[in-house]
Parts: structure tokens; sequence; C-alpha cells
């Protein structure tokens, strides 16, 4: 078991180096000047010492590869450096704005699996019913409509008819309704969907056959030998959507004014912020690989074909 | 309940509704569409942490209403010779910090701008300066050899505010200026609070606060605005500004603005370098219909390449009538047969988006083809600095309301290899702007400048498309602002909220 997890490990720091090597090259071999994308227009009113002096500030003056390998050896001693838009520390920036993805993420990411794995189980249990249109329906949708816009109409609905929660910022628990169900919403589509699917795949093995006709409950049937069998898709998937709840993170705080650290990334991408890109893009990779980690060790608990060792 | 604790209760009752209707002082609270970079003006880069600035620092001079100049922390100044400014400054003004504001504490902070590790943005607005000369405590002479008449109007710039003679690298989140409110807190990507600095030397503002909050998306910012969650929000879309109309708690506001959009030509390329070629276009482009079609009352048609709001302006139409037909006389005069071009443009989308399609659709009634190219900013002036520059949508602000600003940085030859892309070099116009450096007659200056405009018009380096026109929307509770050709430019001194408590 020490030994898979040690390797898993290790599979995750490589993925990271590679994560973080890729969009590397990718922000410094965008087209034009990074030094006009951090300053913009006023960049053309230095005189080009001045210019050539930011340069070398910026660490600019290197071939990309070796300003990667000279980000790998900072990091690796624990320091990520500096914003070059800010000009503060990038330990400090995320500092300063992760803790509000992350709470954001865990109030969805939770409601999200409640809300597919609910519809989807409900789904197939009552398949081809009503039901299953309505939720099918619904998943459809969910999986159409941007966040962007999902979070737009909850706000004019709760917030600016209803009045029951605030249009966005921080303050408290009812400041994080909206985001995280909006948030929420978009997660557990997907989930309904292989939820259904899966469940259905299992109630039609044969084992599942022979404990209906034995005479157990279809409760006891549907919990302990279909759920059961349907859950190692679901947790794989439940993982991968980590990453979505992430991504989909940048509009919903955009259009919810929550300081998370999505906005500052969009900023920073623009910018061509290198330094807090890295800084971000460390901290999900970090987070995707430690979660990926968790979901495999989940599935040695749900299904022991895959115990390690 | 016996009789007398009803009364009891009812005029305890009384005695509260009375309070919660007297006028206290209120919190304004209003939006960014971004984090600001930095609260310390000579480092922030874009317009939005100068709405935050300018609440918390003063310049020496300020713009007024039609561009006069005003006094800021320079209550008085002259010109005792060509080359001197001198600036007498207010006494008994003091920083928030305790600080006292002297000649000194000024020129330490014009000075701070030449800082290289500040990558100051208004560095280049004092370039003209040769030395800072204290006459005395309150009296600072600013010399300029030779004369530098735009400098006065170059102070009245955000990024020129006057922070303590101490300021470091810190000022950006702990930010300490001589401003109507004082700096309590900044949660990033969330809030920037700030409190009346009851010791104002312009007096105690009639707001206890403001609040800007950080609402990144447009939408969001005007339901949290319907939702009474904010009291101002800031350029409004056109389509947006229109949902707010009939409200009646609502007062929509909309102002001219210092910016103008131009079409910019690459005076350099083989074909466009043909003023043929570029009168064509503008006589090609109905720019009244393109105003009137995407912006109605919300952008003006153009003048010159000067919005109307600065000084000195032409304030007659575009001489460039719309006329196809004359467009295409003017293409078979020049050769030209089967033109494409490149018209590079910004990735932001939104009206720009539109504007470069009709000019694409009206260009192609004349027989020239465009494809548009989008790029981020970067990349954008990675290709206009370039040989591949063709034609590109632009605009300029005329940030200090001074004709030099523009046309200066933009046209004049010194320029080209940086900021002026159209590569327009005519030395006729180098003078004209030259001498309006250095002309301290107003007469004489509205002349030269009118005269360098029109010289703009007949050259065509660029083709203005429109005005720009500033929006606002603002509760009804709230008297007192003044927003002067940016948003950027609130100014809240006398602003107040009538809002009833508890209301």
């Amino acid at each position: 078991m020490l030994a898979f997890v040690l390797g898993r490990l290790a599979s995750g720091a490589l993925a990271i180096l590679a994560v973080t090597a890729l969009v590397h090259a990718l922000v410094a071999t965008a087209p034009g000047d990074p030094l006009v994308a951090l300053l913009g227009p006023a960049v053309t009113t230095l005189p080009s010492a001045e210019r050539a002096r930011l340069r070398v500030a910026h660490g600019l003056d290197r071939p990309w590869p070796e300003q990667y390998l000279a980000f790998v050896v900072r990091a690796l001693a624990g320091d990520l450096g500096t914003s070059r838009r800010s000009g503060r520390p990038v330990a400090l920036e995320l500092r300063d704005r992760i803790p509000a993805t992350v709470a954001l993420t865990l109030a969805a990411l939770p409601l999200a699996v409640v809300l597919g794995v609910g519809a989807g189980v409900a789904a197939a249990v009552w398949s081809r019913a009503w039901l299953d249109t309505l939720v099918t329906g619904l998943v459809v949708v969910a999986s159409a409509v941007p966040v962007y816009l999902s979070g737009l109409v909850l706000l004019l609905v709760f917030s600016l008819a209803l009045g029951w929660l605030p249009s966005g910022g921080t303050g408290g628990a009812r400041h994080l309704v909206l985001p995280a169900v909006t948030l929420a919403l978009a997660s557990a589509a997907p989930l309904a969907r292989m939820a259904r699917g899966s469940l259905l795949d299992a109630m039609a093995e044969p084992h599942v056959v022979v404990a209906t006709a034995k005479g157990l409950t279809r409760r006891a049937v549907v919990v302990r030998h279909g759920l059961r069998n349907a859950l190692v898709p679901l947790v794989t998937v439940a993982g991968i959507d980590l990453g979505r709840v992430l991504g989909g993170a940048v509009f919903v705080e955009a259009v919810f004014g929550w300081p998370g650290v999505g906005r500052m990334t969009v900023d920073a991408i623009v910018a061509r912020d290198l330094p807090l890109v890295q800084g971000v893009v460390l901290f999900g990779a970090v987070a995707i690989v430690v979660l990926n980690l968790l979901v495999d060790l989940t599935y040695a608990r749900l299904d022991p074909r895959v115990r390690p060792g | 309940m016996p009789i007398g604790r009803r009364l009891c209760r009812a005029l305890v009752a009384l005695t509260v509704l009375g309070s919660l209707t007297s006028v206290s002082a209120q919190v304004l609270v209003t939006a960014l569409p971004l984090n600001p970079t930095s609260l310390d003006p000579h480092r922030a880069i874009e317009g939005y942490s100068f709405m935050v600035t300018n609440q918390i620092y003063d310049t020496l001079v300020r713009l007024g209403e039609g561009g006069v100049i005003e006094p800021g922390l320079a209550q008085a100044w002259s010109r005792p010779e060509p080359t001197v400014l001198r600036l007498e400054l207010r006494q008994g003004v003091r920083f928030h910090d305790g600080q006292v504001l002297d000649a000194a504490a000024v020129a330490a902070s014009l000075q701070r701008l030449s800082n290289p590790l500040l990558a100051a943005r208004g560095a280049f607005l004092l370039g003209a300066i040769d030395e800072y000369r204290l006459v005395d405590a309150h009296t600072l002479d600013l010399v300029t050899d030779p004369p530098f008449v735009p400098l006065l109007a170059n102070l009245t710039f955000p990024a020129l505010a006057i922070v303590p003679p101490d300021a470091g690298l810190d000022l950006a989140r702990a930010p300490v200026g001589t401003g109507p409110f004082r700096f309590v807190r900044w949660r990033e990507g969330d809030e920037v609070e700030l409190v009346a600095n009851e010791a104002y030397w312009g007096g105690a503002p009639a707001l206890a606060g403001v609040r800007f909050r950080i609402i990144p998306d447009a939408a969001a910012q005007a339901i949290a605005f319907r939702a009474g969650d904010l009291d101002l929000i800031h350029d409004l879309t056109p389509d947006a500004y229109a949902a707010l109309a009939d409200r009646p708690d609502v007062v929509r506001s909309s102002y001219p603005s210092e910016r103008t959009s131009y079409l910019e030509f690459n005076t350099a390329h083989p074909v466009l370098g043909d003023l043929r070629v570029r009168r064509a276009f503008a006589h090609a482009i109905d720019a009244p219909l393109l105003v009137d079609a995407l912006f109605g009352d919300l952008a003006l048609p153009p003048g010159g390449p000067l919005a109307p709001l600065v000084r000195y302006a032409l304030q007659d139409p575009i001489p460039y009538p719309f006329d196809p037909e004359r467009a295409r006389a003017l293409l078979r005069e020049a050769g030209v047969e089967d033109l494409t071009l490149t018209l590079d443009l910004g990735n932001e989308g939104g009206t720009e988006e539109l504007v470069a399609q009709y000019v694409q659709a009206a260009l192609a009634d004349v027989g020239v083809r465009l494809e548009l190219r989008r790029s981020d900013f970067a990349a954008l002036w990675d290709i206009v600095t370039s040989d591949r520059a063709e034609l590109s949508f632009s605009f300029w602000g005329s940030d200090t309301l001074d004709p030099d600003f523009m046309l200066g940085a933009a046209l004049h030859s010194r320029e080209v290899g940086g900021n002026n892309t159209s590569r327009y070099a005519n030395p006729a116009f180098d003078a004209l702007l030259d001498r309006g450096a250095t002309t301290t007659e107003d007469t004489e200056r509205a002349e030269i400048y009118a005269e360098a405009q029109r010289m703009v018009l007949d050259d065509l380096p660029m083709l203005p498309l429109y005005h720009h026109v500033g929006t606002y929307a603002k509760r009804a509770t709230l008297e007192g602002e003044r927003v002067l050709g940016s948003s950027f430019q609130l100014d809240l001194r006398r602003a107040r909220l009538t809002t009833v408590a508890g209301d």
C-alpha cells in the first residue's frame, strides 16, 4: 500500500512538472512582448535603457527554458517568486485568494455529488418513467448552459427578484450559497448522467438479478448490489470533476465577485504575469494530484479487485 | 395592556422612527471591474486603480468643468518667466499619517516618479522638467528649458498625485495621501474600503466613507445595482444604460469623454501610404450612421482627432462626408484594384468588434476586402509596430485635456518607432506642436492646435470614427458627485447620500 501511494506521488510530481513546463512554454512563447502585456501602453513611454532594465528585473532577458529551470529551483526551495503585476510575493497573493476558492469548491463539490448522484439514482430506479425523463432533460439543460449564464439567472431570481440572497461579494455563509449552487449545478450534470448509466448497467448484472430473485427488497438490491458496483466509475468522474469545478470557478468568481484565484488567474494570464500564473497552476495541479490519489484509495475501499498489494 | 404602557411604547416607537428618518453620513458603495494593480498612484498601470487613488491622494492642480484647471494642493500658480512654472502650495495640509505637506515634500514626490524601480506610468509627463527649485517652504518652481506649457495640465494627471516624502514600495498596499478619504483596508479581489478624512483641507467630505466592491462581470454589477447593493456603477454599455431608463429610484448620467476611437493607417504601407486611398476610406465610412446605429446618444460623431472636450478641439464635423462614389473614384485614381487588407483590433469584443464589422462592410461596398485580426494587447502592439501593420482600430484618451497629450504622443515624428504607430512624419506638423508646447499665450495656442488638427484631417494618418461618451447610473439619493472626462476622474468630495438611516 505504501509503495502504491509513493508510486502515485512520484507520478503526480512528474505530472506537476510537466504541467508547469507546458504552461511556462505557452505563456512565454505567446506572441507579443511580455513587458507590453504587463505595463500596457505605458511601456511605450519608457526609454529603451529603462525597458532593458525592467526586462532584466523580470528575468525576461533569458531564454524561457532557463527561466523555467530557475522557477523550478526556486519553487523547490519554497520560493514562488514575485508577481510581476503587483510586485507582491506570489505566496502572499495565493494566501489571500486560495481560501476563497477552496471554500467555494468545498461547498460546491459535495453539493454536486449529492445532487448529481441523487438525481441519477432516482432516474435509474424509475427508469423510463416521468422522473427519468425530467432528470435527463434537466441534465441536458444543465450541461448546455454555461455557468456564467446560470449564475446570472440565479442572481436575477434569488437576489434581485426575491431578495433572499446577497448579490455577490463575501461576508458569511449566505454569500456562498449562490456561487456554490451555480458551480454545483454545472458539475452535477455529468455526475447524474454517469450515475444513471452505471446504475442501470449494474442492475442488469446477473448477480443483481439473482439478488432480486432471492426476494430481497428493491431498496436492498439497489443500495447493496447495484449502487456499490456503480460507485467505481462514479468516483472516477467525481475526481475528474474537480478539474471542471476549478475551471468553472473562474467564471463563477467573476459573476459573483468572489475573491478567489479564478479572476486573478485570468488577469495574470492577460498580463503574462508568469510567476503568478505558475503559482496558481501549481496550486491547481497539486490539488488535482492529491484528489486523484484519494480517488484511487477510495477505489480500493470500494472494489477489492483493484486493491493494491 | 394598561394604557400608560401602551402610550409609553408608542412614544418609544415614535422616537425610534424619528431617529431613523434623520439624515446621517452614509458610506457610498460602488464597483470596480478588477482588483486594482496598485494603490500607489505612481505605480498604478490601469485606470480603475486611479478611481480609488483619486479619493486618497490629491494632485497639485485638478481638472474642472470645461477643462478649466482648478487649484488642488497648489492654490495658485504663475509663470514669472516663460521657463518657470511657480506653484504656491496650500499651507497647513497634512498627509493622513500626520506628515506636513511642503515644497520639499512635493518636489520629492514628483522626483520619485523618475525612480526606475517604480516604472512610473506618468514619468514622461514630467520629462521636460530640468530643475526643481524650492523658493520657500510653500513655493516651488518647476524649471523647463525651453518653456513647456502643457506641464500645468500634466500635473492634473492622477499618476502624478502627491505622495509622502518617505513613501516606499509598500505604499501600493498601504496608501497614504492628503485626499478626502483615508485608506482603511483592501481585501484582495473583494473590496477596498476608505473612510472620510475629517481633517481634509477642502473640508470634511459629507460621505462617511467609500467602499469599492470588486465585481468583474458587468451584468453582475448591474444586478447588484438594481438589488440596491451598489449606489453607483460606471461605464455602462448602451444596452445596460437603456435598461435602467424609467426607474424613479435611479438617475442615469452621460458626459462627454476625453477619448476618441479611430482607424489608424500605417502610412509607410505601399498602398495606404497613398493619401487618395486614405481619403477614399474616409468617404466610404458613414460615421454618423455608425454612431447612431451602435451608440445612439452614447457617442458623438467625429470631428477632429481630439474629443470635443479637449482644449482647443475642433468642433466641426469631419470634412469627409459619406460618399461611396467619391471613394470609388479616389481608389480608381490611385490605381487600386482588388485590394485586401488586414484590420487589427483587440480581442475584447463588445462594441469595438461591431464597429470593426461595420468598417469591414462599408469598405467592402467600395471594393476593399478587410480581414479582421483580433489579438491581445501585447500581440496587437507587436503587429502595429511591425511591418505587418496595415489598418488598426485604436483609441486615445487625452487625460489631461491638453491637446499636446495626444497629438504629441501619437503623431509627432519623434515618436515614430514608439507611440506613433501610423508613422506620420510631417515637419510642418511637428513644428506646430513644438510651438504649441512653448507658447504661453492662450489665443495663439488655440490657433496653433486648430491648424495642427486640420493638418491631421488633411493628411489622415488616422481617421476619427467617434468620440466616446461616458456613462454612470446612481441612486437618486446620491448628490454632488462629479465625473469629468472619464470614470477614473470620479470626484466624491462634495458627494452625499440623502438615504434615511435604516432605509
